[in-house]
């Protein structure tokens, strides 16, 4: 999941990939803001079939945040 | 020379009159389309003005009538109907922002001694552990979707249901209208930041809301035939004001947006007219028409459209919805201007949804002036101006220096009553002769039109127009053992401003670590801070001093000093 989302981050927001790490903080070391996020996640939905939830948003602060988010909702399907 | 007149639309007396009137004229006409269950439904300009009856009728049957009320949810026509209801029987609303923990919005319903909340489900599910320390609250109604399970508490009470009463209550000939009070006395409290130790309440009357209502109607261009996409949170004052009641008030139709993810998929979706925005949704939008256009290998392409479309225009020609329409179709293909303010947005930006054919209008507002402040008139914007001063409103420059920069004083209808039960505070915040001092420093040039050059409240502004409030960070980082003093400043960057700890760390408690460990000790601490925060306040970089802070004589750091 860590690689999948790597690789989503470098496509989808032109993100230099020497910058992503597990502990990069998606704000100040990668410049994601909300919003960008939301569509991240939005992707991640259609992509993955699962939905979620408005409030996890809040509590992404690291990649691998919602890589452990990411992987925990796909493995439970 | 160029000049504006305000449109000629009268005020109005009070939110009963802004509800019948709209409905008088827009009919069924849909005021809202909201998504309930995954369902999309329309709300009426009619079925508005019936809900607002009926509730009325219900809260004065309860013996709400005058009293305060909290509301929190996410934006649904619900939200709306209770706002205005509250203040059309003579209470008082206290609407809190979701994204608050619930200890603090718990805090909040108490310190304004609040009677009655509404809350949607997911609220309610938060807050109950939190009710029975709150002796006064009586009534808890649950607005939006009804909840799946039935809720065993005697106090609760669906908003549908409620409605049914306030119906039944008027059939019997209940007066909604009976319980109105002065336009003048206190209608609405507005919270500045997070927590009840650092927020200030700030008090406003019916008739500060209605005066920028109508203030805003004037100074706009918007009509009925304008359809909206509401993304910004509702109990912002910016949103409420000049998106729910103003455009309302002038019949548009709002989308209201059911999740940040799909913010752009509504857009498209529902192809709106105009926007109104904070700068933060500007910037994403344009990064990602760049981003788009890089991989398609158009860049050079499409800036040598943009330039030759600039000249075309200066001879009277205007093909920017044809040239651009692949850009403009990302957005519906109908979006024509967008209303941004909240925070200073890049000039370049502008200039780049001008030449795409969409009208970016600036404005600046304070939640103090209910908001607005200053708009750019569609038709004579002027780059780098926070806009012409609101019709109705005055405003000055005290002191000002050389370059004519000093602080923006501002007088008028729309500016607030004074903060909650903090005098102190509202006595601060005026000048002698009765002017608001604002806080933000500028100049005014001689069209009126306000140009904001810096600050001089410690409040930091994100760039999607929320204020961070360094002091409420600070209460958090003092209380962890190992940070000794904390000062949070906003350090401006490319990517726009970022939050900044500037720690002094307790090194007994730290024990003898590397400079590394400390940080990532630091760090994780501040990780478990930001992860009880909105997004928006997260502190996103930290720097480590070996020295205390300065300070004043009364122990308080000196901001001043801060770099």
């Amino acid at each position: 999941m860590y690689e999948e989302f790597k690789q989503l981050l470098v496509s989808k927001l032109e993100i230099d990939p020497d910058l992503i790490k597990p502990e990069a903080n998606l704000a100040n070391d990668l410049g994601i803001n909300s919003l960008e996020l939301a569509d991240l996640v939005l992707y991640c939905e259609d992509e993955y079939g699962i939905e979620i939830d408005d409030d996890a948003l809040q509590s992404f602060i690291t990649v691998n945040d919602v890589v452990e988010y990411l992987s925990g909702l796909v493995s439970g399907k | 020379m160029k000049k504006f007149t305000p449109r000629p639309i009268d005020r109005i007396s009070s939110v009963e009159e802004l509800v019948y009137s709209s409905a008088e004229r827009f009919g069924d006409k849909p005021l809202y389309i909201y998504v309930e269950d995954k369902e999309q439904h329309t709300f009426s300009y009619n079925e508005h003005k019936s809900s607002f009856d009926a509730l009325r009728a219900a809260l004065i049957d309860l013996g709400l009538a005058g009293k305060k009320i909290s509301l929190c949810s996410d934006q649904h026509p619900d939200w709306i109907t209770a706002f205005l209801s509250v203040i059309g029987v003579g209470g008082v609303i206290v609407p809190l922002d979701r994204e608050l923990q619930p200890e603090q919005l718990s805090g909040f319903i108490s310190i304004t001694e609040s009677e009655a909340v509404f809350l949607s489900e997911r609220e309610y599910k938060l807050l109950s552990p939190y009710f029975d320390s709150l002796p006064l609250l009586r009534r808890i109604v649950i607005i939006g979707a009804r909840p799946d399970a039935e809720i065993e508490d005697e106090r609760v009470i669906l908003f549908d249901d409620l409605i049914e009463k306030g119906k039944v209550k008027l059939s019997e000939g209940a007066d909604p209208s009976a319980c109105a009070s002065d336009v003048k006395e206190l209608a609405c409290i507005l919270f500045t930041s997070g927590t009840t130790g650092t927020s200030k309440g700030v008090m406003l009357s019916e008739y500060n809301l209605l005066f920028s209502v109508i203030q805003c109607c004037r100074m706009v261009a918007n009509t009925e035939k304008d359809v909206f996409v509401s993304v910004l949170p509702i109990h912002h004052t910016f949103a409420l004001t000049t998106n729910h009641l103003a455009m309302s008030y002038l019949g548009g139709t709002t989308f209201m947006n059911d999740s940040l993810k799909h913010t752009f998929k509504n857009i498209t979706e529902v192809k709106p007219t105009c926007l109104i925005l904070v700068p933060l949704f500007l910037e994403t939008m344009d990064k990602k028409i760049w981003d788009n256009v890089r991989k398609q290998g158009k860049e050079k392409q499409v800036r040598a459209l943009m330039k030759a479309s600039n000249a075309m225009r200066k001879t009277g020609i205007d093909m920017r919805r044809t040239l651009f329409s692949g850009i403009l179709n990302a957005f519906g293909g109908n979006l024509n201007h967008i209303i941004v303010g909240g925070a200073p947005l890049d000039p370049e930006i502008i200039r780049d949804f001008d030449a795409f054919g969409i009208t970016v209008v600036e404005g600046y507002g304070i939640t103090e002036c209910c908001p607005l402040i200053s708009v750019n008139p569609f038709k004579w914007r002027k780059f780098g101006s926070a806009g012409l001063v609101a019709d109705g409103l005055e405003a000055r420059i005290d002191e000002p220096s050389d370059t004519g920069d000093g602080e923006i004083q501002v007088r008028g209808g729309n500016v607030f009553m004074g903060y909650y039960k903090n005098d102190e505070a509202t006595k601060e915040a005026f000048t002698e002769d009765g002017w608001f001092r604002t806080g933000d420093i500028g100049h005014i040039d001689k069209d009126n039109f306000i140009y904001i050059t810096g600050r001089k409240k410690n409040v930091i502004i994100a760039s999607n127009g929320k204020n961070v409030y360094p002091e409420e960070l600070e209460e958090y980082l003092n209380k962890s053992p190992i940070i000794k003093e904390a000062a949070v400043i906003g350090r401006k960057s490319d990517d726009g401003v970022v939050i900044t700890a500037l720690i002094y760390p307790d090194k007994d408690v730290a024990g003898d670590v590397s400079e590394k460990e400390l940080y990532e000790k630091i760090f994780s601490e501040i990780n478990l801070i930001n992860k009880g925060l909105p997004t928006f306040k997260h502190i996103t970089a930290i720097e480590i001093r070996d020295s205390e802070f300065e300070k004043t004589t009364t122990r308080k750091i000196k901001r001043f000093l801060l770099k």
